[in-house]
């Protein structure tokens, strides 16, 4: 079966920034966390995908069709969440909702009556009075009730209280229990893809520079700890990223068995968490 | 695009209580030369296709708006389908003032209105100019252009109204224009300016869908 969402040297141009060649694919049934600093490119390559932004190269494909020719035809089973909102917040939740749901071949009202009870959402509300979690909902229970296959959300928990994250996260899981459909999560806080995401894909300053499944991650990545003594120019050589101090180092190995028959007991190896992986890769002091 | 003219009319949907009160006051102010009716129908879209513009700008609704399952051309469409849909209910605001009048006899003395095909013409010539830069620029960056365009008209036309009368003109193309129509009933010059009319607008919004296909948000 073909991936749900690939792209192939996706590129675009700014004068001070580029995204350069980026590609990854995800297949059904599964969450994609996509990973990076504030600027590095992951609303960039979102916006390229919902055809926000014009691309300048490369290849975008929804379901094995061209994201811009199948525009219409694709977009009827995406649903989207992104980091604000944009609805008209002089509107109520239930008037937004009508104009909205018209435009999707199978909105099911049904499902969003669902959602917004399970929320707590009230319908005859004003948008400009829902609290940033709510309108976050609000969002989640326009994007889920229109029987979309694929979730394109792009900084959903940034500025949500952890209640509202976790119960956000939830909702997710409970989501990819279908197994036609998938979630492409962008954030930069990735302690939300610890617990749910299947795969990882890091981008930083324009260019994909890890892209594999997160258990794969984790169990091949190592922190390692020791002695300042331990290192010299070639046994750096194999870390990602690696900080020295006064009482020793810490640094990320990508393959820590590796790292266990070099120093043995020398050294103490934890499992790493995202985060430390994202910091490791793209934080320039920590640059071997 | 029901839809979509709906929710221009729901943003602001406490406007139309003002609108009620600028139809009922041009209605009264002009009505020694009958231009009430006129001005509110030319007033209205002023007033509500950029108030609804406004809003969408400030919610920055574009993002949702282009990610749903529409063609940017039909987004294009709404807008200039909403100018006529707002001079229309505009006119309905203004019959409707005229009539509370009448039927409770006040002795006051309202204009009547007269839709003109030179209205028609007047609003396809405006928007015509105005939306194709709306959408390349947005609404912020032009509502300068807007308001100059605005009161350029009416101060320009009644000027070259008044320049016409006074001086006359020497203008061999404009005096064979003016002869050209002269010689023509009422019903061809009304047919001609709503086809002109038609013209510009369509030829505008071509413009405008070239414009906005390229919009990046």
């Amino acid at each position: 079966m073909e991936p749900i969402l690939e792209v192939k040297n996706l590129r675009k141009n700014y004068k001070d920034f580029s995204l350069k060649d980026v590609s990854f694919k995800l297949d059904r049934g599964y969450i994609m966390g996509f990973i990076g600093q504030n600027g590095a490119g992951k609303s960039t390559t979102i916006k390229l995908i919902m055809n926000l932004l014009k691309r300048d190269g490369g290849e975008i494909k929804i379901f094995g069709k061209d994201n811009i020719k199948h525009e219409i035809e694709v977009k009827n089973k995406i649903g989207f969440v992104y980091d604000e909102c944009y609805f008209y917040e002089e509107l109520t939740v239930l008037e937004m909702k009508e104009i909205i749901a018209s435009f999707y071949k199978e909105w099911d009202d049904d499902l969003f009556n669902k959602y917004i009870k399970e929320f707590d959402i009230p319908p005859k509300k004003k948008i400009k009075d829902l609290s940033k979690g709510m309108k976050m909902k609000f969002s989640l229970s326009i994007a889920l009730s229109h029987n979309a296959d694929l979730l394109i959300m792009d900084e959903p928990t940034s500025g949500l209280d952890p209640v509202a994250r976790s119960e956000i996260l939830d909702i997710l899981s409970d989501t990819i229990q279908d197994e036609n459909k998938s979630v492409f999560f962008s954030t930069h806080i990735t302690s939300d893809l610890d617990k749910i995401a299947d795969y990882i894909v890091l981008i930083d300053n324009g260019e994909i520079i890890l892209s594999s499944s997160k258990d794969e991650i984790l169990d091949n990545y190592g922190l390692v700890k020791g002695s300042k003594e331990l290192l010299d120019d070639e046994t750096k050589r194999k870390f990602i990223g690696i900080k020295v101090n006064n009482f020793g180092f810490e640094g990320l190995v990508n393959d820590k068995k590796q790292m266990k028959r070099i120093f043995g007991d020398m050294v103490l190896i934890e499992k790493p968490t995202l985060e430390d992986v994202m910091l490791y890769h793209t934080r320039r002091d920590f640059n071997v | 695009m029901y839809s979509l003219l709906l929710k221009d009319i729901l943003v602001q949907k406490k406007q139309f209580l003002y609108g009620i009160l600028l139809a009922a006051v041009y209605s009264f102010a002009f009505s020694s030369n009958n231009l009430g009716g006129v001005l509110t129908v030319f007033v209205f879209p002023y007033i509500f296709v950029l108030t609804a513009a406004s809003y969408e700008e400030k919610n920055k609704a574009e993002m949702i708006l282009i990610s749903l399952p529409i063609k940017r051309s039909l987004l294009v469409m709404e807008r200039y389908i909403s100018v006529f849909l707002f001079a229309a209910l505009g006119a309905i605001e203004y019959i409707i003032v005229v009539g509370v009048a009448n039927l409770v006899e006040l002795p006051i003395k309202f204009s009547t209105l007269t839709i003109e095909p030179v209205l028609i013409f007047g609003l396809a010539v405006y928007y015509g100019i105005y939306l194709p830069l709306y959408f390349k620029f947005g609404y912020i960056k032009t509502r300068w252009v807007n308001f100059v365009m605005f009161f350029g008209l009416f101060f320009g036309v009644a000027g070259l109204i008044s320049a016409i009368n006074k001086y006359g003109t020497n203008s061999q193309v404009l005096n064979s224009l003016i002869t050209f129509f002269k010689n023509q009933s009422n019903t061809v010059v009304a047919n001609e300016l709503i086809i002109m009319a038609l013209l510009i607008y369509a030829l505008s919004y071509m413009i405008s869908v070239k414009i906005y296909n390229s919009r990046e948000f």
